[in-house]
């Protein structure tokens, strides 16, 4: 190894701490009694796991110095490992029991530095190829653009309060929260939508970069296996986030659909395309069975109806009320 | 395949960020500001593969380090995001405390050369700030020809060149709300179109007019300062944006791209490569 490529790798540590870590969100879960930290309690929780994830799998093609992760960095982030574990399973917030095999079992676990290193001790490695510098680059230059994808979502407070809201909030509270008539203070009510939007948007456009990265290794045989190996593993440390596939996720992720939809509702031809584009995209990203789709769809017109009758309800009712009641 | 670029973060300024050539030779650089809701990533990730894979064909990429700026553009005025954006370009020539530039050129100096790449509301924001930077050149050179002249040139700003892509310049198409018929951003553009700059940005506002008549005097007064026309690329399937711009922009049209593919090259689309440069 040359003494730039170390240098490179170091300097990538620096970049990724940057990029992914807001406000010291690579330390423990702060036990702060903020509701909005209490918000994003889970989410910041597996956030930490993911970026964890994140840093074995650069050092594993040599995006991030081995040495410097194990000795500068894995050290300060133990604490925080295990109380974000703790969260999570609390919480029983992992929908797989393969997704993290660092972290022991147990009322307290713990940080274990030889399973984390282990995949990268193997003799036998995933990603055979990376003698070939022009294959390297690319697959450097693969996992930059998927770290970079998720740096804009993985601590951004506006998903992170979404995905733990439609993810572990009781239905009275969601109804509450989409409606924007919770008492809660905690953060604006547009954040929320812009979660789902942000969510929404990272995992189009994740699938998009999947997609487009063996394109462009087509004509290169012995470089497609090692990124559709990079793919795979993308896939199972981003697996957590991906919580629209869930039972309970996809019918409230619906709802929220048709409730955004009657905000916006404007009748003609063009709202009518808006409608049925939304309803593809959230059929698309909750993994929603093909046959499923003629039910969803008019459950999903049947739900958009209540919540614009809703909405024009609470219109009129305004309008009766007089300003100066609206005021109040 | 093109050369190694180093990502740097430039956390000053959100999640800004930087890929730089490891071998400093680059003397230009290329700044890209994203539109309304949208994302430095998100917006831009399809150019930092592309200019890599393709640099036979547009060696011109080869010359250049890229600064993806991040801002908030939902609820900041634009005006401000125009101030923002003047204080990150002038932090990327800046020097550090151990007096080192931040990101050496070529040269040794800092760059010689800055082009804008703007998208959507992203482009307003460019040219507020162009706009900006010349009423404070005028006021400190007390309104003489020769001597705003003189000080535009040695101004990197006023220097830069404008690549537009879907400019919001002459408004959004979004007063109704639903002034979207993409696929990708449904979502996305049914939020954003509750947001605080969507009346910024609705056509004739106090905001978009006084840039338009603005920029129109500065070109016609100052032939000679290149940021004030630009380079304007629509995509014929853009309905969020009213697909027209200022007088002195130089206007074209892509086949098959809405408001946001217009901006994202791949194999089949390399216009965006081809257009910055």
């Amino acid at each position: 190894m040359t003494k730039d490529n170390r240098k490179h790798r170091l300097d990538n540590i620096t970049f990724f701490l940057n990029m992914i870590s807001d406000s010291g969100s690579l330390s423990a879960p702060s036990s702060s009694k903020s509701s909005l930290l209490d918000s994003t309690r889970i989410l910041r929780s597996m956030g930490l796991v993911e970026a964890t994830l994140w840093l074995r799998l650069g050092i594993e093609i040599g995006f991030f110095d081995e040495e410097s992760v194990a000795d500068d960095l894995l050290p300060s982030m133990g604490d925080g490992l295990s109380a974000a574990w703790s969260v999570l399973i609390e919480a029983n917030a992992l929908s797989s029991g393969t997704w993290c095999d660092f972290m022991s079992d147990g009322p307290k676990p713990t940080f274990m530095k030889d399973k984390f290193f282990g995949p990268l001790q193997k003799k036998v490695r995933t990603f055979d190829n990376l003698s070939d510098p022009e294959h390297l680059a690319y697959l450097l230059q693969c996992f930059l653009g998927f770290l970079l994808l998720t740096s804009e979502v993985i601590f951004e407070p506006s998903t992170m309060i979404f995905l733990q809201s439609i993810g572990w909030d009781t239905d009275d509270k969601w109804a509450h929260l989409i409606r924007g008539d919770s008492m809660s203070l905690e953060f604006h009510v547009a954040e929320f939508n812009i979660g789902f939007a942000n969510h929404v948007q990272y995992l189009e456009q994740l699938r998009k970069y999947r997609a487009d990265n063996v394109l462009f290794v087509s004509d290169r045989l012995d470089s497609i296996n090692s990124i559709l190996a990079l793919d795979q593993k993308v896939g199972k440390i981003v697996s957590q986030r991906v919580i629209l596939d869930r039972p309970h996720v996809k019918g409230r992720c619906f709802k929220l659909g048709s409730w955004i939809l009657s905000i916006v509702n404007q009748p003609g031809p063009e709202w009518q395309e808006v409608r049925r584009s939304i309803f593809s995209q959230i059929a698309r990203i909750t993994e929603s069975n093909k046959n499923d789709r003629p039910r969803l769809w008019s459950d999903f017109i049947n739900n958009t109806r209540e919540d614009i009758d809703r909405a024009e309800r609470e219109l009129r009712r305004d309008f009766l009320k007089g300003p100066s009641l609206a005021m109040e | 395949m093109g050369q190694y670029r180093i990502p740097k973060a430039i956390p000053e300024f959100r999640k800004s960020y930087a890929l730089v050539r490891a071998d400093q030779s680059a003397d230009t650089m290329v700044v890209f500001v994203h539109g309304l809701g949208g994302k430095p990533t998100s917006t831009w990730l399809d150019f930092h593969r592309l200019i890599k894979i393709c640099s036979v064909n547009y060696p011109w990429w080869e010359k250049c380090d890229l600064f993806f700026y991040s801002y908030e553009s939902l609820r900041t005025p634009i005006g401000v995001n125009a101030q923002r954006l003047g204080k990150f370009v002038d932090y990327i020539l800046s020097k550090d405390a151990t007096g080192s530039l931040r990101f050496p050129a070529s040269s040794g100096k800092s760059h010689a050369r800055l082009i804008f790449v703007g998208h959507s509301e992203g482009a307003v924001v460019i040219r507020r700030l162009v706009l900006d930077r010349l009423n404070k050149i005028e006021k400190a050179n007390s309104h003489k020809r020769n001597l705003i002249l003189k000080a535009a040139k040695a101004d990197i700003i006023l220097s830069s060149q404008l690549r537009l892509f879907a400019p919001a310049c002459m408004g959004t198409n979004f007063s109704s709300f639903l002034g979207f018929a993409t696929s990708l951003s449904h979502l996305v553009s049914a939020i954003a179109s509750s947001f605080l700059v969507r009346n910024e940005l609705l056509p004739n506002s106090p905001v978009l007019r006084p840039i338009e008549s603005e920029t129109e005097n500065a070109h016609s007064k100052f032939q000679q300062i290149p940021c004030f026309p630009a380079k304007v690329l629509f995509g014929d399937h853009d309905q969020v944006v009213y697909t027209a711009s200022y007088k002195c922009d130089e206007i074209d049209y892509e086949n098959g791209q809405d408001h946001f593919s217009i901006c994202k090259p791949d194999f089949w689309y390399l216009r965006p490569l081809e257009f910055v440069s």
